[in-house]
């Protein structure tokens, strides 16, 4: 039922994005921020949960699936989405909106998915949670533009 | 925490290995493109890693654990994306298809098997619930999703990076 829960907000966060999110992104721009979100990811899931265990992923097969999903398609997905907000705004009051926004969202789906038993957080501090979603957005940020500066060099934009 | 043994040597060999095997090939492609075939390879075989080694699989261990050890990231963020772009390199300067493609396939296999016994006996893969037979088909599998990832980037490109690669096509 969760995981039946958990595929559903995915697959729906995927199509939302594509509908509104994307349009200000070219196609392959989505490609690398996506597989880029993953890898931070990928990597801090694996620290934490499998050297640290400062958080605990349920041994329930359902359960853990719908953490790989949220790990591997949700949380990478709203990374592209928040660079696709951040890219075309140019108020810094707005961009750091974004970035808040964005790090709450994070946080409260990590702790959604505490609250209906994907993960516990054994040794762990509420702020921790919400420093490493901010992370994860800011290391994409310089990615963005590390990759935009190659993919539009001298050429007209795409999007 | 880790311990420092002959294995984790191992994996700095082969990284070192693989970088100077590399740098021939290095500039194939237009940097954009090596981008992506870095990152998808990274978070493929990371996520892949994850599900097959740790959880919810645990299938086989990598090095002296079932922990996640960073000398890893030397595999995960140097050894495979080399491995990955020198296999699109032949593909695509060779323009590989039908029975060619097959036979490439089949090399391929075989060299990443042979790498993975490689592995086997110098420690740095301990199989639990896993055979190096099972490894046989899951090499072109992933080598075809791959070339799907390529072809999709190829597709997309804009016409002015695409030119980059047809000149190098003609210098070859």
């Amino acid at each position: 039922m969760i995981l039946s829960i958990f595929i559903l907000l995915n697959l729906m966060v995927f199509i939302f994005f594509f509908i509104f999110g994307k349009k200000e992104l070219h196609i392959l721009e989505v490609t690398a921020y996506f597989f880029f979100a993953g890898i931070p990811v990928q990597n801090l899931s694996a620290l934490l949960c499998l050297d640290l265990e400062w958080i605990t992923i349920s041994s329930s097969q359902s359960l853990e699936w719908a953490e790989v999903i949220n790990r591997s398609v949700l949380i990478p997905i709203l990374v592209v989405w928040f660079l696709s907000l951040f890219i075309h705004t140019f108020s810094s009051y707005k961009k750091l909106g974004y970035l808040l926004f964005f790090t709450c969202l994070l946080t409260g789906i990590e702790y959604l998915s505490e609250s209906l038993g994907l993960l516990n957080h054994a040794h762990w501090q509420f702020w921790w949670s919400f420093a490493l979603n901010a992370c994860l957005l800011f290391i994409a940020i310089p990615f963005m533009f590390f990759f935009r500066s190659h993919f539009y060099k001298g050429i007209k934009k795409y999007v | 925490m880790f311990n420092f043994s002959w294995n984790e040597w191992f994996v700095i060999l082969t990284t070192f290995i693989s970088i100077v095997l590399f740098l021939p090939f290095s500039r194939r492609f237009p940097l954009v493109v090596t981008i992506l075939i870095w990152v998808y390879t990274v978070i493929f075989i990371e996520t892949l890693d994850y599900i097959m080694g740790a959880r919810p699989f645990n299938l086989y261990d990598f090095l002296d654990s079932s922990k996640y050890e960073p000398i890893l990231v030397f595999y995960h963020f140097v050894v495979y994306p080399i491995c990955s772009y020198t296999f699109l390199y032949f593909y695509d300067t060779y323009q590989l298809r039908g029975w060619k493609l097959v036979q490439y396939l089949a090399v391929w296999t075989g060299i990443s098997v042979f790498y993975e016994w490689l592995c086997l006996i110098n420690g740095v893969l301990t199989y639990r619930d896993w055979n190096l037979l099972y490894s046989i088909p899951t090499y072109p599998l992933a080598s075809l999703l791959l070339i799907g990832v390529f072809r999709f980037i190829k597709s997309n490109l804009p016409p002015e990076i695409k030119s980059q690669m047809v000149i190098k096509n003609q210098m070859k």
